[in-house]
């Protein structure tokens, strides 16, 4: 019966598609109950982290006693975001938390929150501002880390092989700046004699990564490679079955960014060695460092999240105790 | 005697060179040249006992070009009738999305594997009715159902990429993406028994000819007492059958759907691989096997550029490189080129001849 109801939602979702150009109204309230009001522009739906990281602000904010008006885009689209913006400047609301999908492009609507005295506060991914007008508008930036993951997956390799080691490096797409970070800390704490015979794009795709890493793992047999560094999660499983189907589970090391369940699971199956967190639960520190700045307080201009590192038993921790949001 | 033998060699050696296929294999084997230089084991084949097939960089390269060649065999049945099929690379997502997700729900593999089929079936007839009895036009119809598909996809997963690894009983499904047969990779046998049925049911009927017909003019193929509108609807449905089977070689190599990525950007490298194939975009002539013969070409370019160490910045200009040398090496121009410069060569010393 449960098909039935996923034929009920394929045609809903063939009418959404066609209606989608109806969104995005409904007028804000005001604050009449003296409660403040928070403008949200973020991303939207997107897979695990970002609804796990959308639901906490979104609750954290209400049980914060704000009102916030949640204004997501669609398919990455900066233009809607911009839009939101732009009539969250316009409605006057008392602050604005701004979840990017591009980090740059914000400098006019920045200026115009500037001008209008009304703060900004940016998540998980930080933007690139030229105007200094703009910068005024930013008063903090909260989010995990991603020089910090790739710092972490560095000093796993060279706390596990201390003699040196051959691998690999999975990346994201070329040019995001979620790719520039993870590899930046990699290169920063990586050990003079771990050698990475190759970097190589997956598009942080399961499919791409196995192929890829099939590839990699025929052109380098020679020189033995002992860990693949993958940028995220998906990509790490997509790895995790190739080096399984050269025969050699075990034997090569598979370091991955995100902490998503699958990942923790292949981690206790033994697929997957290292799992770096990229935790996406800060609605609490975002909404405190709000209320502490309205409230007249000095806010750090950089807020960073703590994250978790995990192997097989506290992997098996995590999930037996359930706690994980995502 | 001997002279007629000579000019019939001389003719098949002509013909040979004219043919967009010699000019393929040249770039295929050029293809593999280039990677055998750089890395000297890359033909070397060794025997997994882990999978239980045959092992090397050709074995991967072929089990990817499994998926281009479903996509590209539809693809050229669409051309040919002077359409596209932009949906190609969504249907996938659907299909894989479909499947992993019924895996998921506890539904039997094979119960699973039709599913996939049928939803994909589904979306190419429902192509092929708002193409052929509706008159839409096929660029409009089918980038609409690539944009509808990867949404339909999201909510078969609820957003999710959802994963079929554990699944149990799942091993048909693994098989046909992972599995070997006599040590070939099994998608890559499946897949070109389907470019076989599909030559045959083309070559051997009169299929073929109807769809060139309707290529090259519908009007003229209707007095002629074919019906345009049923082989217009036929091919876009043949072709969502097949990017359905692609999907599942897709999603099933990992066991996981990725929603957004999975078939991503494909529906270009089906039309590129027809393109390289010979088929012209503007309908009429196919050639099924100059399009599977692409297929495995765009596969081999992916495994190149990983071969080569190409950085990540830089692979999609490699690819659109090589594809424009393969198509230049195509042009009739270039391709008479040896031959207008011994007629050339002809005239000048006839000339030199006649001066003397």
């Amino acid at each position: 019966m449960k098909n039935w109801k996923k034929a009920v939602a394929l045609v809903a979702s063939a009418a959404a598609l066609v209606s989608v150009a109806a969104c995005g109204s409904g007028s804000s309230s005001s604050s009449d109950s003296g409660k403040k009001t928070v403008g949200f522009v973020a991303v939207g739906p997107e897979g695990g982290f970002r609804t796990a990281n959308e639901n906490d602000i979104k609750s954290a904010f209400k049980s914060a006693g704000f009102d916030l008006i949640y204004s997501p885009t669609q398919n990455n689209d900066q233009q809607k975001q911009i839009q939101a913006f732009n009539k969250f400047v316009n409605d006057e609301v008392d602050a604005i938390i701004l979840s990017s999908t591009e980090d740059s492009g914000w400098d006019e609507s920045l200026k115009k929150a500037a001008e209008a005295e009304i703060p900004v506060f940016t998540v998980d991914r930080n933007v690139d501002v030229k105007d200094s007008e703009a910068k005024k508008a930013i008063v903090s930036h909260i989010g995990p880390s991603n020089e910090w993951a790739g710092e972490q997956a560095a000093e796993f390799v060279n706390k596990n092989f201390p003699d040196g080691a051959n691998g690999f490096i999975l990346e994201g797409p070329a040019g995001l700046s979620v790719v520039k970070d993870r590899g930046a800390g990699w290169d920063a704490k990586v050990a003079k004699n771990v050698k990475v015979l190759e970097s190589q794009s997956a598009n942080w795709s399961t499919d791409e990564a196995k192929t890829v890493t099939a590839g990699l793992l025929d052109k380098y047999k020679s020189q033995n490679p002992q860990f693949i560094f993958a940028q995220n999660d998906e990509m790490g499983l997509g790895a995790a079955q190739a080096v399984d189907a050269a025969g050699l589970k075990g034997k090569v090391k598979i370091i991955t960014i995100d902490g998503t369940k699958n990942a923790l699971q292949a981690l206790v199956d033994g697929d997957l060695s290292y799992v770096i967190e990229y935790n996406p639960i800060f609605g609490k520190e975002t909404a405190q460092a709000v209320k502490d700045y309205l409230g007249g307080k000095d806010v750090k201009s950089d807020i960073q999240i703590e994250s978790k590192t995990f192997d097989a038993t506290s992997a098996k921790e995590a999930l037996d105790s359930n706690s994980r949001a995502y | 005697m001997a002279d007629k033998k000579q000019e019939e060699k001389t003719n098949v050696f002509k013909k040979l060179l004219s043919s967009n296929i010699t000019v393929e294999v040249i770039a295929l084997i050029l293809l593999i040249l280039l990677c055998t230089v750089f890395d000297h084991a890359f033909l070397a084949l060794s025997w997994n006992d882990n999978t239980g097939g045959l092992a090397g960089p050709i074995i991967t390269m072929l089990q990817e070009s499994a998926r281009y060649l479903m996509i590209a065999t539809g693809m050229t049945l669409v051309i040919s009738t002077a359409g596209i099929d932009l949906s190609v690379g969504s249907v996938m997502a659907v299909a894989g999305a479909a499947a992993m997700q019924a895996l998921t729900g506890g539904m039997n593999v094979w119960a699973a594997i039709l599913l996939a089929l049928v939803i994909g079936l589904a979306v190419g007839c429902i192509n092929g009715a708002l193409v052929a009895f509706l008159g839409l036009q096929p660029f409009i119809t089918t980038l609409i159902m690539m944009l509808a598909g990867r949404g339909l996809a999201k909510v078969i997963t609820s957003g999710e990429n959802t994963d079929a690894t554990s699944v149990a009983g799942s091993e048909p499904l693994k098989w046909m993406a992972n599995g070997f047969i006599l040590g070939i990779p099994a998608n890559f046998v499946i897949a070109v028994v389907i470019v076989i049925l599909v030559g045959l049911l083309c070559r051997k009927t009169a299929m073929g000819m109807f769809i060139e017909a309707v290529g090259i003019n519908p009007e003229a193929s209707r007095m002629t007492g074919i019906k345009p509108k049923q082989i217009l609807f036929l091919v876009y449905a043949i072709s969502g059958f097949l990017a359905a089977i692609a999907g599942l070689f897709a999603t099933a190599s990992v066991m996981r759907v990725d929603v957004v990525k999975t078939g991503q950007d494909l529906e270009m490298y089906a039309i590129l691989a027809v393109v390289i194939g010979g088929t012209s975009l503007l309908g009429g002539k196919f050639s099924l096997a100059g399009s599977a013969v692409g297929a495995v070409i765009i596969a081999m370019i992916r495994k190149t550029i990983i071969t080569l160490g190409i950085d990540s910045a830089a692979t999609p200009a490699f690819f659109a490189v090589v594809v424009i040398v393969i198509c230049v090496m195509q042009a009739p121009k270039v391709r008479n080129l040896s031959a207008e410069l011994k007629r050339k060569r002809a005239l000048k010393s006839s000339e030199k001849a006649v001066a003397a």
